[in-house]
């Protein structure tokens, strides 16, 4: 029966307590928001594809071992690399805008130094065998993939213990050798076998290998110095400046001029300055150029000068000065810039007439390095997979790409696993060289890279970057003890707190907040987007502080 | 207590001892002074208030109309293009039947750009279903913002607060702030019937089919017919408390009057001194003032009006293509009034965009009118005039 309607009996404005749910507004959209992760800067930068801030959200939870575990999926040397690598990630670091970049190294050297259960279980045996020339890091990120990947996999190396060059290259000072011992014995324990001073060559045939093994990866880097190439220079107190570091770092002490000028301005100039100055020499580090084109990493150089070594730039040797059978100095051309080379730095040109003696003792190259091919089938040269044209026979580490650090090693070792793998089980190369980015376990987006406009700065706040305390200089000199000191659980927690997550919901919630139709729901670990209701405004995007969120068009 | 106040502060004052508890709004010349001075109350602790910075007023407004929803007593200002870009939210503050207090200063629409007055902005809202009142004073600005709480409370409705650029929202004047006790008074605290509230979920201004809308829009209409009464006993109310009230409409020397200027805002204090001066001349003037323009107070127009024998509306506006829109408003009110009864009313448009109208051209144009001489139906005053080649040329094309 129908009743009178009153005016009364409605409300003063339009009000309901049914649902609009029965509406489905979803149909209105042409765009939808998608969750999706994105690359995050620092990891578009890291040459061992670390998932950075996924490691560090973890930790930001307090998770300290889920944090090591994840960084060490497929890393084999976090301890290492937070000590040694020049952190390309803290560069592009969109906090740099916000309060100064993450020291993301020293949270790396935090978690890599967690002990416990940390290393992945092994896939099951696959029955397959790589061979591996070279335990540096190139070689033991291999090994620790393709072992990791359920392969049989044995190492060779001539040096009395795996590390290759983070053992006969990087001074104690920067890497102290237990950290190394650890993680090259976790990878061990994972049932790499190493088999040292074993040199290719010599104690065993390439063509051995190649027989033995289904797959050879050949991952022996830069050990050979380049020479002056000036009068003087086969004088017994010239030294080859990588063969003197692997003598001081084994510690053996030889005699040594008191002072002695250093030859170069990369990482191998600085190793062997700094560690001269710690056995008691007096170095001087002679370079052509000026201090910002040297190829050394900077904090390096801050350090050594720090320390106090001088440094002679513009300068190159033109003469090693000898009286009486003994070196009285290094005769130097003073050099000016010129226009820049094929590497972008400005060239040295002579300035005429402008010879000069640096007094010294002795010197020491420090001029770059190569690869020494003895023993191998000449000089291999691989594609960017990888892959040489010799079947089965891949590169990796410098000798692939020359990219020059140990961290640019792990990444390339990673990616060459990836490719033996795919070759040991499918006898397929893959088409194209992998992206450790894209071997993540998490699904990210690796193509959309989270740039800093990309930010809701409305939500972000400048935070300052925590000091990275160093030992003071007078402790350092006369010891090869660790310069940079680590950090506590709490300091490495609170710097995992003060990353932006770029490109990773964090669960914030701003898009459950701000959905004008209630759209966004809480899921598992995470939000999904209710499309029957979704209109596509794109408000969530907008006001997701890390780009976590992406619009697409709706295709119908 | 008495301070020295521009209209701007006047405004600011208002709103703190309404105990305004939400403030959001973007500047704008010539409005930025009294957001500003709100800032400063609420950062000073003198206001216990939330002051929400947004990007623009569509965003000012809307923040309102949020936290108005969930039952705060809110507040927000702007002029000129600033209204305009709040147009549509203007509307829904209205139709939601919230409570809202704005600060319109007038200001001039561009292009060409002005930052001076005239009161196209305001009136271009006309129709959105909220109140609207002029004021004359940086005294009456600040009685006029308790009171609009007071009214749009009672019959929930939003109230535009309108005050002339420069003329008032920057000149200094001795105003009487009255104690916060005696507000406090006068304005309880906002109880809003229907409001925002997580424990009772429910769809506001949902979807309202042709078999209910027009009964929503009646109850604005029913609200605004007795918002008149309310504003009536407001003013009559603050009258008690304070000693000031200042009615609906301002009459001004009608005793024995010929010829009644009619207008809003300070124009209306300059024609007071017009109105004395042909007083002295011998010619009866008087003067209206329209200090309530929604809801418009159509009976108190013509019993104020009945008789007179011409009647001159004073526009700082222009409905383009008719006439001022406070002529049209007078005009269609005094329609009712048997013809013997219905004085002329004649229009002239004066001062957009900040000219100034002075005591001579209001003088003037009361002559003008008392004699027969000032034309029908709308004069645009002290304007160039087309030459006549001008005008041929245009004809021809």
């Amino acid at each position: 029966m129908a009743t009178q309607a009153r005016l009364r009996d409605l409300p003063y404005l339009p009000f309901s307590d049914k649902p609009t749910t029965n509406i489905k507004t979803g149909t209105w959209k042409y765009v939808e928001p998608v969750y999706e992760n994105a690359l995050p800067p620092c990891a578009h930068a890291c040459p061992a594809g670390n998932d950075i801030s996924f490691f560090l959200l973890t930790l930001a939870k307090g998770d300290v071992l889920g944090a090591a575990r994840w960084l060490r999926q497929r890393n084999p040397i976090p301890a290492t690399l937070g000590r040694v690598c020049p952190h390309p990630c803290e560069g592009p670091c969109n906090r740099a805008w916000l309060g100064g970049a993450i020291a993301v190294h020293m949270v790396e050297r935090f978690l890599g130094d967690v002990a416990g259960d940390v290393i992945p279980a092994p896939a099951p045996e696959t029955g397959k065998k790589v061979a591996i020339v070279g335990a540096g890091p190139a070689g033991l990120a291999a090994a620790y993939n393709l072992r990791l990947a359920g392969h049989h996999v044995e190492v060779f190396d001539d040096k009395p213990a795996p590390g290759g060059y983070l053992r006969t290259g990087i001074p104690e000072y920067r890497l102290p050798r237990a950290v190394l011992d650890r993680e090259v014995d976790l990878i061990a324990q994972l049932g790499v076998v190493f088999r040292q001073k074993v040199r290719v060559g010599r104690e065993v045939s390439f063509e051995e290998l190649r027989d033995s093994f289904d797959a050879v990866i050949v991952a022996v880097g830069l050990h050979r110095s380049r020479a002056l190439g000036i009068p003087g220079e086969n004088h017994p107190q010239v030294y080859n400046g990588v063969k003197l570091l692997e003598q001081l770092l084994a510690g053996e002490r030889p005699e040594l001029p008191q002072r002695m000028a250093v030859v170069g301005g990369g990482n191998t100039a600085m190793d062997v300055a700094r560690s001269l100055l710690r056995v008691g020499v007096a170095p001087v580090v002679v370079y052509r150029r000026t201090r910002a084109e040297m190829p050394a990493i900077a904090a390096e150089v801050e350090d050594a000068m720090a320390e106090g070594i001088p440094f002679e730039f513009l300068a190159a040797p033109v003469r090693v000065v000898v009286e009486q059978g003994r070196i009285v100095g290094l005769a130097c051309q003073r050099m000016t810039l010129g226009e820049p080379d094929a590497s972008g730095r400005r060239r040295p040109v002579p300035v005429p007439g402008s010879e000069f003696v640096l007094p010294c003792g002795g010197v020491v190259t420090a001029l770059g390095e190569v690869t020494d091919w003895e023993g191998l089938p000449g000089e291999l040269a691989a594609d960017s997979r990888q892959v040489t044209a010799i079947p089965g026979v891949f590169l990796a580490g410098d000798v692939a790409d020359g990219a020059g650090t140990v961290t640019a090693a792990v990444g390339s070792g990673i990616r060459v696993a990836q490719v033996v793998d795919s070759y040991l089980r499918s006898s397929e190369l893959p088409a194209q060289a992998p992206r450790v980015q894209a071997l993540w376990p998490r699904r990210v987006n690796v193509d959309r890279v989270v740039e800093f406009s990309r930010l809701n700065l409305a939500y972000l706040r400048s935070l300052p970057r925590p000091p990275i305390p160093h030992r003071p200089v007078e402790e350092r000199i006369g010891s090869f003890v660790e310069v940079v000191e680590g950090w506590s659980e709490q300091q490495a927690i609170a710097e995992a707190r003060r990353c932006i997550e770029c490109g990773t919901c964090n669960e914030c919630s701003n898009c459950l907040y701000f959905c004008p139709d209630v759209a966004i729901h809480r899921a598992d670990g995470g939000f999904v987007v209710d499309r029957e209701h979704c209109k596509g405004c794109g408000i969530c995007v907008e006001e997701c502080p890390r780009d976590a969120l992406t619009l697409r068009e709706v295709v119908r | 207590m008495k301070k020295l106040l521009k209209g701007n502060s006047a405004v600011a004052y208002g709103v703190k001892l309404a105990r305004a508890e939400v403030i959001a709004a973007y500047p704008i010349t010539p409005q930025t002074s009294i957001i500003e001075d709100l800032a400063a109350f609420v950062a000073k602790g003198e206001l216990q208030a939330t002051f929400v910075k947004v990007e623009s007023e569509h965003s000012a407004l809307a923040a309102c109309i949020g936290a108005a929803s969930a039952g705060a007593r809110v507040f927000t200002a702007t002029s000129a293009q600033g209204l305009a870009l709040m147009h549509e939210l203007i509307h829904w503050a209205a139709g939601a039947r919230l409570p809202i207090v704005l600060a319109d200063v007038n200001r001039a629409m561009a292009p060409g750009w002005s930052i001076w007055t005239d009161q196209n902005d305001t009136l271009s809202q006309r129709d959105t279903g909220w109140m609207q009142l002029y004021c004359a004073s940086s005294q009456e600005v600040v009685d006029s913002v308790v009171q609009a709480y007071k009214v749009a409370e009672k019959v929930l409705l939003p109230v535009m607060i309108v005050l002339d650029a420069f003329f008032l929202s920057h000149t200094h004047e001795v105003v009487d702030v009255p104690e916060q006790t005696l507000v406090d008074r006068f304005l309880p605290p906002l109880d809003l019937p229907l409001r925002l509230d997580v424990d009772r979920p429910g769809a506001f201004g949902n979807l309202v089919f042709p078999d209910r809308y027009m009964e929503f829009r009646y109850k604005i209409e029913l609200a605004h017919r007795e918002a008149l009464e309310v504003w009536r006993e407001v003013d009559r109310e603050w009258g008690e408390l304070v000693g000031r009230s200042y009615g609906l409409l301002e009459a001004y020397r009608l005793e024995d009057a010929e010829t009644v200027l009619l207008t809003a805002g300070t124009p209306a204090s300059t024609g007071k001194v017009a109105v004395d001066q042909l007083r002295q001349e011998g010619i009866p003037a008087g003067l209206v003032r329209l200090r309530l323009f929604r809801p418009f107070p159509a009976a108190e127009l013509e019993r104020l009006l009945s008789g007179l024998r011409r009647v001159v509306v004073l526009d700082r506006n222009c409905s383009y293509g008719h006439h001022g829109i406070f002529h049209q408003e007078v005009k269609s009110a005094l329609y009712e009034l048997p013809e013997r009864r219905r004085p002329q009313v004649l229009g002239v448009v004066a001062g957009l965009g900040g000219r100034d109208i002075t005591v001579a051209d209001l003088a003037a144009i009361l002559r003008q009118a008392h004699r027969g001489e000032l034309a029908a139906p709308v004069t645009w005053w002290n304007v160039l005039q087309p030459e006549e080649e001008a005008v041929a040329l245009a004809v021809a094309k």
